[in-house]
């Protein structure tokens, strides 16, 4: 049966590390991820908010994450986060990349008055942290020598202008261009990379009935007449960890509502009936 | 803190699916994957081919053997009559689909100035046209207030060039168009329109030997093998599922990795 390949609890059952996990897009991914069976890593730079994502994702799966307190923009932490996952779980079968900065020092500045620790910030937590991590789970991928799975978070903002986010957008691209690259790179040992592109998403339920109006406003501009909700990537991140996903590799799986599919009027807008269609 | 309104992503109890065209092996797969998933599935040709009509059948008896409802119809999707008529015989006997997967396809592999018109004429009618006539009456026919879900399955053909695939192309395009465009008529209606674009496939007119070693084409893929039915349904279920209303005019591959070559 198909569905039977979107179980992750094997055997041998899964191991998935998502960095950026203790909340928003993370966290919602490590649950349905932890829900199909995987033994979840969770990695994020606070402990507290690691601790309590932890509880969520246990609440979810009844299983134990690992919790490892990470700044994935050094090097050394993003080996470490590898290593402690195989010392503690055994082995690793999928490096989610989620970690990112939106709204990182310099947001909303123009390029005049951009400083360079802005812009380094911003590549570095992006895109270094994904090479970071993905280079340390593809030699662990290939001492197991049983393939493996890196699934990246990019952003529409990386195909399409942005202006508020210049950094932002510029290390997104880069996210999606090593995801294509990377991908034709390790196809031979078995290993899968692709990429979740995310629209306009909330990043957790609204906290009272003002946010949810303001919600509701912003979700008039998009096609499907709403934003995204954290929840609605878990179960595309199950399907591209999965073997369900089995013959997909280097791809860009947009998730926006169809924003990227129009854009060229203003949403809602019906070009008005031309006189009459020619009947020459 | 509010919670989500999480909806699951690969269950489809309660609903109920439509698919057209059963001349390859995606029909079959996709429709199965829906029924496991648990909707009724009702199954119409694309052509009044007797092998086609015949694997509806067949589709239409193996859903029912998992315990759904499922009907199956000949259809020649060319012929916009027949597929309004065919589809208010579906609504009769099974309900109201919510779900669309359009599979037809008829390939033609030839050099341009070979291409008859006759040619060119039903490659286009069976690939758009009859994608346009079936998705404009499942629109007319819509249950108002319920979630819709349009899925084309398609080929990597639409986007990019091979020798001897002019009429295919075009025709394939314009069937990826149309579900561009009807992601943004439909999305303020609760409706998503989607794209499964295939790869070289196991069963691609032209893929040559399936022995590695005598294949050219089969290593140049990066997978290093042609793409089996089986590999498309998981994502057909998740479009057509609660969970897959923010997933929209997209182009989704399933092809080893080939369209990402330089």
């Amino acid at each position: 049966m198909v569905l039977e390949k979107l179980r992750l609890d094997g055997p041998p059952r899964r191991v998935v590390i998502v960095t950026g996990g203790s909340r928003g897009l993370g966290k919602a991914m490590a649950i349905s991820l932890a829900e199909a069976g995987a033994d979840i890593c969770i990695a994020s730079r606070t402990p507290s908010q690691l601790e309590a994502a932890a509880a969520e994702i246990k609440a979810a799966s009844g299983r134990d994450p690992l919790v490892v307190p990470t700044n994935v923009q050094s090097r050394a932490e993003c080996d470490a986060l590898i290593e402690k996952t195989v010392s503690h779980f055994g082995r690793l079968d999928v490096m989610l990349n989620n970690a990112g900065i939106g709204d990182a020092r310099g947001a909303g500045a123009r390029i005049q008055d951009l400083e360079d620790a802005d812009w380094h910030d911003t590549i570095e937590v992006n895109l270094y942290s994904t090479f970071y991590c993905s280079r340390a789970a593809v030699r662990q991928f290939l001492k197991q020598d049983q393939g493996g799975v890196i699934l990246n978070v990019a952003s529409g903002t990386a195909l399409r202008s942005s202006p508020q986010s210049i950094g932002y957008a510029a290390a997104k691209a880069g996210v999606i261009s090593l995801t294509k690259s990377l991908a034709a790179q390790v196809v031979g040992e078995n290993i899968r990379v692709n990429c979740i592109v995310p629209g306009f998403v909330s990043q957790r339920p609204p906290r009272d009935e003002q946010e949810e109006a303001m919600r509701k406003q912003r979700g008039r501009f998009i096609t499907v007449r709403r934003l995204g909700e954290a929840w609605e990537l878990g179960p595309l991140a199950v399907f591209l960890c999965s073997d369900a996903s089995s013959y997909v590799t280097g791809e860009a799986f947009v998730i926006d509502g169809g924003g990227l599919a129009g854009g060229i009027a203003p949403t809602g807008w019906v070009v008005s009936e031309p006189a009459e269609v020619s009947r020459g | 803190m509010a919670e989500w309104n999480r909806k699951p992503g690969y269950d489809l109890a309660g609903k109920r699916a439509l698919v057209v065209g059963f001349g390859n092996p995606a029909g079959r797969a996709i429709a199965l994957a829906l029924a496991e998933a648990g909707a009724d599935v009702a199954a119409a040709s694309s052509t009044l081919d007797g092998d086609e009509v015949m694997e509806a059948k067949r589709v239409a008896k193996d859903v029912a053997g998992m315990g759904r409802k499922s009907l199956a119809q000949g259809w020649d999707v060319t012929l916009p009559t027949n597929v309004q008529v065919g589809l208010k015989q579906v609504i009769k006997e099974l309900g109201h689909p919510t779900i669309l997967v359009y599979n037809a396809d008829a390939p033609l592999a030839r050099p341009i100035e070979k291409v008859t018109d006759a040619e060119f004429a039903r490659v286009q009618a069976v690939n758009q046209s009859g994608a346009f006539y079936t998705a404009r009456s499942f629109v007319r026919e819509f249950p108002e207030g319920e979630a819709g879900r349009l899925i084309f399955v398609s080929t990597i053909f639409a986007e990019r060039g091979v020798e001897g695939l002019a009429a295919y192309t075009t025709a394939k395009a314009g069937m990826e168009g149309l579900s561009t465009a009807l992601s943004q008529e439909l999305g303020g209606r609760n409706m998503t329109s989607n794209c499964i674009a295939t790869g070289w496939m196991d069963w691609t007119p032209g893929r040559g030997p399936d022995e590695i070693g005598a294949n050219l084409l089969m290593r140049f893929v990066p997978m290093r093998r042609f793409g089996k039915a089986d590999e498309l349904a998981a994502l057909a279920v998740l479009l057509a599922s609660d969970a897959g209303g923010y997933l929209n005019g997209q182009v989704f591959h399933i092809d080893g990795g080939v369209s990402q070559h330089l």
